[in-house]
């Protein structure tokens, strides 16, 4: 079966920075995390997908067929929720659904309302009044509202409190519980995808640091916080050392089962990648 | 397209309401002057700075991004402001007459060149502010102003005498062309920038 | 049907599920023939990964516990398939040797206790 999305070697070279042969696929019926600290190149890899930003080179798919080759039917078949929303703000909920009406060949106005409904927004004030929080689920509504079967996310949780975090999470699941759909969601809060994501692709300075499917990620490493000379060299990913002592990032499967080691998390495997630096 | 239309009535709809009152000002002071040059200087105003200020919420908004990342091609997202400049152009072109018939006579070549006039401006100022933005490139946004209105004294001056019907359609002919092909150029621009 | 799971515990998550639902099953808890949440509504439930549940439930399926028919979902399997009858075996001899342990402390000999387990049979049969 095709992956919803499919990269290949993509590259874009920005004045400091280079988005450096970045390949990984988005499976039918899966959540892809894209997970990174900030300028890391996370947004540089959305941006592409969604043609918002010219490439240097590499391929994008989706379901099969290249970004330059979907007519205006197929795009419409991806939903997109921005970092910085991106609706017009001196409209409110009503004239956002007359505006969207006319630009989505599939708008649903029914499904919209009952969205906005759910996320209790009002629909006579100015989207331009709104809080970060609603104006996050606005986008969220919208890209719902279309009959998209796949949905982009850039940061969508990035300024909201847990609650509102929960309450988009619930609603991926949601979108989710049709194994024909596929998200692929981005974000350096790394809790929020530590639920919900089947696969996770860590991105660093530009490049995949590491990617695969996410419960494997996180029974592979673990953390141990003995000695580190006490360890096979080639157990050891990356160490971080302090001031009194050091951290390991190891593979738990060459670890010997008496030393203790702890649980990973996407957090963790990211700092290690991050901050740490190798044997 | 219909959608990208709605969304700047939206936005633009105190701003309309505003110049819709300072028009009819406009309007009933040239009546009643019988002296049309002003009116004709707010009519281009109004046509050039709609489109720009339709252009400044959609940047402050990010409304491009979005706008392209649903799928939306440059082309059309340029298209719709041009075809907004042109609709206002026409309304102008249609209340000129309308005041021109009030007074005496409606005079169609002056109406017509300026028509052109409105386009060919549009024309130099649109590819800027796509390239530049609203903010940077409100320098030629007012150099085209200022422009516009001393085109209109001039031409009001000069009007009937000199051009013959024939070089008059050439010439609104050339400034299409010319709107055409700045939309064009717009829809280039708008695709090769990274937003 | 209660599932839920523990994420600081040392024992993976789709280990976590397979126990839960295999204990209600050999409990009795869940009856052979009952409908299991889909994978996807149980992942959105317990807000994990449907990769995770979905390893669950092909390990269940696998040691014969439920059964998938596509297009409709999971059910439990009917008593006594594969894995389950094992387990239920290992469960029996393990109680046995208890009581092995217990009728030697208490210097019963053989064929008192024989006559014991033949009543706890009789009895359980008239149940």
């Amino acid at each position: 079966m095709k992956n919803k999305i499919e990269i290949k070697n993509l590259t874009k070279h920005y004045g400091g920075f280079t988005l450096d042969n970045v390949s990984f696929g988005v499976p039918r019926g899966s959540v892809v995390g894209l997970i990174g600290e900030n300028g890391a190149g996370k947004s540089t890899i959305i941006k592409s997908l969604l043609g918002v930003i010219n490439t240097d080179g590499g391929e994008i798919l989706f379901d099969g067929v290249p970004l330059g080759r979907l007519g205006k039917n197929q795009r419409q078949l991806t939903g997109v929720v921005l970092d910085d929303v991106s609706l017009p703000s001196a409209v409110n909920l009503r004239e956002l659904n007359t505006v969207m009406k006319n630009m989505f060949s599939r708008w649903d106005e029914q499904t919209f309302f009952a969205l906005t409904e759910r996320f209790r927004l009002p629909r006579d004030k100015k989207t331009g009044e709104f809080s970060k929080g609603m104006k996050m689920k606005t986008a969220i509504a919208a890209a719902l509202s279309h009959g998209a079967e796949t949905l982009i996310l850039d940061e969508p949780t990035s300024g909201l409190d847990p609650v509102a975090r929960d309450e988009i999470l619930d609603i991926l699941y949601d979108f989710m519980q049709n194994s024909g759909h596929a998200v692929l969601i981005s974000s350096h809060i790394t809790s929020d995808l530590e639920k919900l994501c089947d696969y996770v692709v860590f991105i660093h300075g530009g490049k995949v640091a590491v990617s695969g499917e996410k419960d494997a990620l996180l029974e592979e490493y673990a953390v141990y916080g003995g000695n580190i000379s006490d360890l096979d060299p080639a157990a050891v990913v990356r160490v971080r050392r302090r001031n009194y002592g050091a951290d390991a990032l190891v593979k738990r499967s060459m670890i010997p089962p008496s030393f203790g080691t702890e649980k990973t998390t996407l957090e963790d495997i990211m700092l290690f990648f991050v901050k740490g630096e190798k044997l | 397209m219909k959608g990208l239309f709605l969304k700047d009535f939206y936005n633009l709809r105190q701003l309309l309401l505003w110049y819709g009152v300072m028009m009819a000002l406009f309007v009933a002071a040239a009546v009643i002057s019988k002296n049309l040059s002003f009116m004709m200087g707010f009519g281009v105003f109004i046509t050039i700075s709609t489109a720009s200020s339709s252009m400044a919420y959609d940047e402050k908004d990010n409304w491009y991004k979005f706008a392209r990342a649903c799928g939306l091609s440059p082309l059309a997202i340029a298209a719709e402001k041009y075809l907004l400049t042109l609709a206002l152009g026409a309304l102008s072109f249609a209340l000129l007459a309308v005041c021109q018939a009030v007074i005496g006579e409606i005079d169609w070549m002056l109406n017509a060149g300026f028509f052109a006039i409105n386009l060919m401006i549009g024309a130099v100022v649109f590819p800027v502010l796509f390239k530049f933005g609203v903010e940077k490139g409100r320098l030629a946004l007012i150099a085209a102003l200022v422009a516009a209105i001393a085109l209109s004294v001039l031409l009001m001056s000069v009007s009937g005498s000199i051009t013959t019907p024939l070089a008059l359609a050439l010439f609104t002919a050339a400034c299409l062309a010319l709107f055409a092909l700045s939309m064009w150029l717009s829809a280039k621009i708008l695709g090769k920038k990274d937003m | 049907m209660n599932i839920s799971i523990n994420n600081t515990s040392g024992v993976s998550l789709y280990e976590q599920i397979y126990e839960q639902i295999k204990n209600a099953v050999l409990s009795g808890e869940l009856k052979s023939g009952d409908a299991l949440p889909t994978i996807r509504s149980l992942a959105k439930d317990l807000r994990i990964s449907v990769i995770t549940t979905s390893r669950a439930y092909d390990e269940l399926e696998k040691d014969g516990f439920i059964y998938s028919v596509v297009g409709k979902g999971s059910f439990v399997a009917a008593k006594g398939g594969g894995k389950a009858l094992e387990e239920h075996l290992r469960k029996m001899e393990e109680y046995l040797a208890k009581a092995a342990k217990l009728a030697a402390y208490c210097n019963v000999d053989e064929n008192t206790f024989i006559t014991a387990a033949r009543n706890a049979l009789g009895s359980d049969n008239e149940k």
